[in-house]
């Protein structure tokens, strides 16, 4: 008997995990036939589901029947073998690597991102294709969804167009990161000499400044200094010895936006 | 003393008196096997079955689910009984050396 509080479902979880465990049972009894001459598989499995539907205006859930409960609707679920020929013939392909998923573009609404999926439309380029064919994406998913305000949807090419160059940066500048998260800094030595009111600091080591479309900048307790030599292997910037103190100061070196040193420096004792 | 079966992968408990719905399929399925070796010229070339049985359906955070299944644990009229859902499966021989030439 159950005793796990009544939640409802979507139809498409269930499904996936009625899938999952056939799938489970398949493959154990896979493995039996490998040592017996006979052996049997599930061809059909169906279930009548004693279930309560409901619907909350934009999807429909399920809760399970429990017990004392009556007047539940009976709903009947049939799943049979399919070919991986039949799959390929009756779905689409994924979206692949080069297409941009609709649900990555945060700068959607997410009312209009499910009446695109429901119209079929899973990427930016599905409504580029659209745009080429002269199709109105607003009439479609009006067609779908009644209530769905079809000047939503009249300037989406646009509004992607503009979307499109932001996520391509955005997966430019994720690369960028990787790139230097393989080629981190390493420091090997680090100097501090003083020359009047001023303080030199000189840092040695591996993979320092090797972006050369940036400047690297230095603060001190939030006062910018300035850089002197910048490269790979050695790194020198001046600031005023009183901006270090004895108490020491918070320094950060942004090499380039994806790497930046941070220490706290100050004067040694003697 | 309560047992409880824990799932690995969802780390979601069922109902200890239900099991996960592959062992289920999979009692039905691996005694005809059994049944059926040996010289006996005759053998099952499809066997239907229906039953009734409880279902518990565990919604995790992320909206999956995970079901448990058993054959009715309860035979006796009371004046509440557990919901019975209807499992119905159609097993049928793989091709092997007994089915081979039909």
């Amino acid at each position: 008997m159950s005793r796990t509080p009544n939640k409802n479902w979507k139809l498409q979880s269930f499904i996936n995990s009625l899938v999952g465990e056939l799938d489970k049972a398949r493959d154990t009894l896979a493995y039996k036939s490998l040592h017996q001459p006979l052996s049997y598989d599930v061809k059909n499995l169906s279930l009548e589901l004693q279930l309560f539907p409901e619907f909350d205006g934009r999807e429909v859930r399920f809760k399970n029947a429990k017990t004392g409960e009556t007047g539940a609707s009976r709903i009947s679920l049939e799943l049979g073998s399919i070919s991986d020929r039949q799959i390929r013939e009756t779905t689409r392909a994924p979206v692949t690597k080069d297409e941009i998923p609709l649900e990555e573009i945060d700068d959607i609404e997410p009312e209009i991102k499910e009446s695109l999926e429901k119209v079929g439309v899973r990427s930016v380029e599905d409504i580029e294709l659209l745009e080429r064919q002269n199709l109105n994406v607003g009439k479609m998913v009006e067609r779908v969804q009644p209530q769905a305000n079809p000047n939503s949807y009249s300037n989406l090419a646009d509004r992607l167009k503009g979307l499109r160059g932001a996520y391509v940066q955005q997966q430019s500048q994720i690369a960028k990161m990787q790139e230097r998260k393989n080629q981190p800094p390493v420091v090997k030595k680090l100097e501090v000499h003083r020359e009047g009111l001023h303080a030199i600091v000189t840092l040695q080591g591996e993979q320092l400044a090797i972006r050369q479309d940036h400047i690297p900048t230095v603060s001190l307790d939030g006062h910018p200094a300035e850089v002197l030599k910048a490269s790979a292997n050695f790194f020198q910037f001046k600031c005023l010895a009183k901006h270090i103190g004895s108490e020491g100061a918070w320094l950060e070196i942004w090499l380039d936006p994806y790497a930046i040193l941070k220490f706290t420096l100050k004067w040694s004792e003697n | 003393m309560e047992e409880e079966f824990n799932d690995e992968k969802t780390n979601t408990s069922t109902d200890p008196a239900l099991l996960p719905m592959h062992q289920i399929i999979e009692k039905c399925v691996v005694p005809l096997s059994e049944l059926n070796q040996g010289e006996n010229p005759f053998y099952a070339h499809k066997i239907k079955i229906s039953t009734p049985v409880e279902f518990d359906i565990i919604v995790q955070d992320d909206g999956n689910v995970v079901l448990g299944s058993a054959p009715p644990t309860s035979h006796y009229a009371t004046s509440y009984k557990p919901i019975f859902h209807q499992l119905k499966m159609q097993i049928t021989p793989k091709n092997s050396s007994r089915t081979k030439g039909r």
